[in-house]
């Protein structure tokens, strides 16, 4: 016979034990962060871009989607995402000039350069499938070529072959962009100008980074002043402007620019490049993508946590968070105000590279399915994958490789 | 405002003394010994204390890392807060009270002076914080429950129930405060 004392306390502690299970199910279910080291990131890194050069067109463009149930090729294309994944493979060129990545981008970039638009001073990417010039398309266009650049660093004259399209390009950039610092989405070729109503919420931030390589490599011809207003408006405007509900908006492209402006050179005596409000911003970036990476270790690919969690992400959403703790981390590398964060900033990223990883279908995998080719090396999500899935996740991984090294490259 | 203070208030909050005092008021006369008081408080202290120096291995075990922990943390502090703003006392209702030195176990230790909230928020704040500041922090709580118990505040409902709802709001905007900390924590 229980006593009093005994009733009450077992009675008490199976009530936590039904609280704590409930929660352990609902509120923290276990986080899984697959280890993964530098050369396995790189790996997995390679087998995106040789996925991304199978797929590629005879004519340079690349298969837009693929949908594994159906085994059906979706007839779509998209420029903006083009130019990204060929973007991802000068930036995986730049560490392995002599893998396919190089030769694909190249016949790539072909297609962009046969697709351009000129109007006075200025070049931009056209689609051909509708017309349409947008900042997004030629904005990566642009960051394709700066990374492009950087790989080629030691080819001349190679290197230069496009310097003079790179200001082209970046002309309409300044063309479309705004007083404020942000950027227009479309130009209007029947009224010869920007349309003024129409704006992205991801223009601006590849606009910014575009911009911010430009000084890169072409310091001293004034990509700095432009620069600096994009970084002020979306350090401070943009959410309120656009209506973000939760801001910030998760703008990989801007932690791309964030940091790439932490690296510019600055004169002796000169105060650092980013002011205090774009180093509040770049913190509200790395507080939103751990955050999404954290949530994401929860979720696992079963009907249970689709229902309590949501479902996986796919690769080109995890991918952008990678490539953001990515950059956020190299610029916690780079400057004080931000040290404290780089620690976590390296934990998270790892945590979402070893993810992309475990995810990746393997050739093993693959094996003796119908296409193999387009299954070995991709990410799907619902049997669904897209030539983005594996530019975020190329771009993720070959930088989070440098985080698991220890060092930026 | 210290660090350590911080931590005071809120697991003073999560105890909420005046609540247990209310709570401990409708036990039947004779079955709470003053001697016990002391010693449940020290035997939820030791609770806690074990808890706080475990917590990070307990999260690891869990594969849980602190920062979404805190969000779960915040989540039970906020519904006992809520609780304990709608019924005056603790969320526990003690239906049978055992005499002597038993009491001092339950009910007095487990739950009215270590609750759910004060387990959870000594988890959570000893991983962000450390083991030996969330254990002194949390001293501060039971020593005045121990004391309101002690001088017997519960038996003056109205000021006591008054003063344990203000406790529970305390506790909800705490609670709230340590979500939006997970939730925007890296």
């Amino acid at each position: 016979m229980l006593t009093a004392m005994m009733r009450g306390l077992v009675a008490t502690l199976c009530l936590w034990g039904i609280g704590a299970l409930l929660l352990r199910v609902a509120v923290v279910p276990p986080g899984r962060c697959p280890a993964i080291t530098s050369g396995e990131a790189l790996a997995s890194a390679e087998a995106s871009a040789a996925w991304i050069a199978r797929v590629q067109n005879p004519d340079g463009s690349y298969l837009y989607e693929y949908n594994r149930n159906s085994g059906l090729e979706s007839p779509a294309y998209n420029v903006v995402r083009h130019a990204g994944v060929t973007m991802s493979l000068y930036q995986f060129a730049a560490l392995d000039r002599s893998s396919e990545a190089l030769a694909t981008a190249e016949r790539a970039t072909a297609w962009m350069e046969a697709n351009l638009y000129r109007s006075g001073d200025w070049a931009a990417l056209r689609d051909p499938l509708d017309g349409s010039i947008e900042v997004g398309g030629s904005a990566l266009m642009l960051s394709a070529l700066a990374q492009r650049r950087i790989a080629m660093a030691n080819s001349a004259p190679d290197v230069a072959r496009y310097d003079a399209l790179m200001r082209e390009i970046g002309r309409f950039l300044l063309a479309m962009q705004q007083p404020d610092g942000s950027f227009l989405l479309a130009w209007d070729v029947n009224t010869n100008a920007p349309d003024p109503v129409q704006r992205s919420k991801y223009a601006t931030g590849e606009a910014f980074w575009a911009l911010a390589l430009m000084q890169r490599l072409f310091p001293g011809e004034g990509w700095d002043v432009p620069t600096q207003k994009v970084a002020d408006y979306l350090s401070l405007y943009r959410d309120a402007y656009e209506n973000q509900k939760y801001p910030p908006w998760a703008d990989q492209w801007a932690a791309y620019g964030l940091a790439e402006m932490a690296a510019w050179p600055v004169a002796p005596g000169a105060g650092p490049v980013l002011n205090d409000a774009n180093i509040r911003y770049a913190r509200s970036l790395a507080e939103r993508f751990g955050f999404l990476v954290r949530t994401e270790s929860q979720r696992r690919d079963t009907w249970f946590s689709d229902a309590i969690r949501g479902r996986e992400a796919r690769a080109a959403g995890m991918g952008t968070w990678s490539e953001a703790l990515d950059s956020l981390w190299r610029l916690a590398s780079l400057d004080p105000r931000l040290a404290d964060m780089r620690a976590k900033l390296a934990e998270r990223a790892s945590c979402a590279a070893g993810m992309l990883r475990d995810r990746q279908l393997t050739p093993e995998k693959a094996q003796g399915q119908p296409r193999a080719d387009v299954l070995e090396g991709a990410w799907f999500a619902k049997g669904v994958t897209r030539m983005d899935d594996q530019q975020h996740a190329l771009s993720g991984l070959l930088r989070a490789s440098d985080i698991l090294a220890g060092s930026p490259r | 405002m210290s660090e350590w203070l911080r931590l005071a208030i809120a697991l003073a909050a999560a105890v909420n003394p005046a609540a247990v005092a209310a709570t401990a008021a409708a036990a039947p006369p004779g079955r709470i010994r003053l001697r016990t008081i002391p010693a449940a408080a020290a035997l939820a202290l030791a609770i806690i204390a074990a808890a706080a120096a475990l917590a990070g291995r307990i999260l690891d075990g869990l594969d849980i890392e602190p920062e979404t922990f805190r969000i779960a943390a915040g989540m039970v502090m906020a519904t006992m807060g809520v609780l304990t703003l709608w019924r005056g006392n603790t969320p526990a209702t003690i239906d049978e009270w055992p005499g002597g030195w038993r009491a001092a176990v339950f009910p007095l230790a487990l739950p009215l002076l270590l609750g759910p909230a004060t387990l959870i928020a000594a988890l959570s704040y000893s991983a962000d914080h450390g083991a030996a500041r969330t254990a002194s922090a949390a001293a501060v709580g039971l020593v005045v429950a121990s004391l309101l118990v002690a001088i017997g505040f519960g038996g003056r409902r109205v000021p006591a129930e008054a003063v344990a709802r203000l406790t529970g709001a305390l506790l909800v905007a705490i609670a709230t405060g340590l979500v939006v900390d997970g939730v925007r924590a890296i």
